[in-house]
């Protein structure tokens, strides 16, 4: 799941592709947050009572992925 | 007292004094079959002092904040501010009615408390402030009547509530 953001810089419409619409944003859209499951060394976006990880990605000018990060909120 | 036609005098006492005796031996029983269990204390979404440590006023930006800590409870106009809130339990008893194969809880007390971190942005969105904030822990409770009660948060902690707001509100 989120396995091609480590491939390289990833476009904004490739994530929203895969990803589909994200459950949080700020600064007009520049960062993201995505509510994440993960089920068996697995990850995807449905929510749930097991959701525990939250992916969030910092969009640069070119629109293209900057920076993300896999935040574990269970702990 | 009226009296019900066809029965005799005697039968109605007799019959409330049945009824009264199986719900008293009902209750007995429901209440031999409770039994207390303790509960563990526990936290949910606890910040670890290491990320923690890295937010630094002067230098960590919004984007920083969020990469580190995700998504806050409250976010305030505009983002300037971010409330992280942390439930703590500090253990308590629930009591079980002990069914075959299905433990029933039925009423639970414990001790609950909430932390927060509260962090404030500039107008270029670099932290500019940030502190901790400790409740006060408070008895928490339910019972089978009321339903299940999610564990306590700082929204209903009014004095901590108050000290937050009295701290943003500071220039």
């Amino acid at each position: 799941m989120v396995g091609f953001l480590q491939a390289g810089p990833v476009a904004r419409k490739e994530v929203e592709g895969r990803l589909g619409a994200p459950a949080y944003t700020y600064e007009d859209g520049r960062i993201v947050i995505y509510v994440l499951r993960k089920n068996r060394e697995q990850f995807d976006t449905e929510s749930g009572h097991l959701t525990s990880y939250r992916l969030v990605l910092v969009y640069g000018q070119d629109g293209k992925v900057d920076r993300w990060s896999l935040v574990d909120v269970a702990h | 007292m009226a009296r019900e036609m066809g029965q005799p005098l005697s039968a109605m006492p007799r019959a409330r004094t049945r009824a009264a005796l199986g719900a008293l031996l009902g209750l007995c029983a429901a209440l031999v079959a409770c039994v207390p269990f303790p509960i563990a204390g526990s936290a949910s979404r606890e910040i670890p002092e290491a990320t923690r440590v890295t937010i630094k006023p002067g230098t960590s930006t919004r984007a920083d904040v969020l990469l580190a800590l995700a998504e806050p409870d409250v976010r305030g106009n505009d983002d300037r501010y971010f409330q992280y809130s942390t439930s703590q339990s500090r253990g308590g008893i629930v009591f079980l009615l002990l069914l075959p194969y299905l433990p029933l809880p039925v009423t639970s007390v414990s001790g609950e408390s909430c932390a927060c971190l509260v962090i404030v942005f500039d107008a270029n969105g670099t932290v500019a402030r940030m502190r901790g904030f400790q409740g006060e822990t408070h008895s928490e409770g339910w019972t089978i009547l009321e339903g299940t009660r999610s564990i306590g948060t700082c929204s209903t902690d009014a004095r901590l509530s108050k000290e937050i707001q009295d701290w943003l509100a500071e220039p």
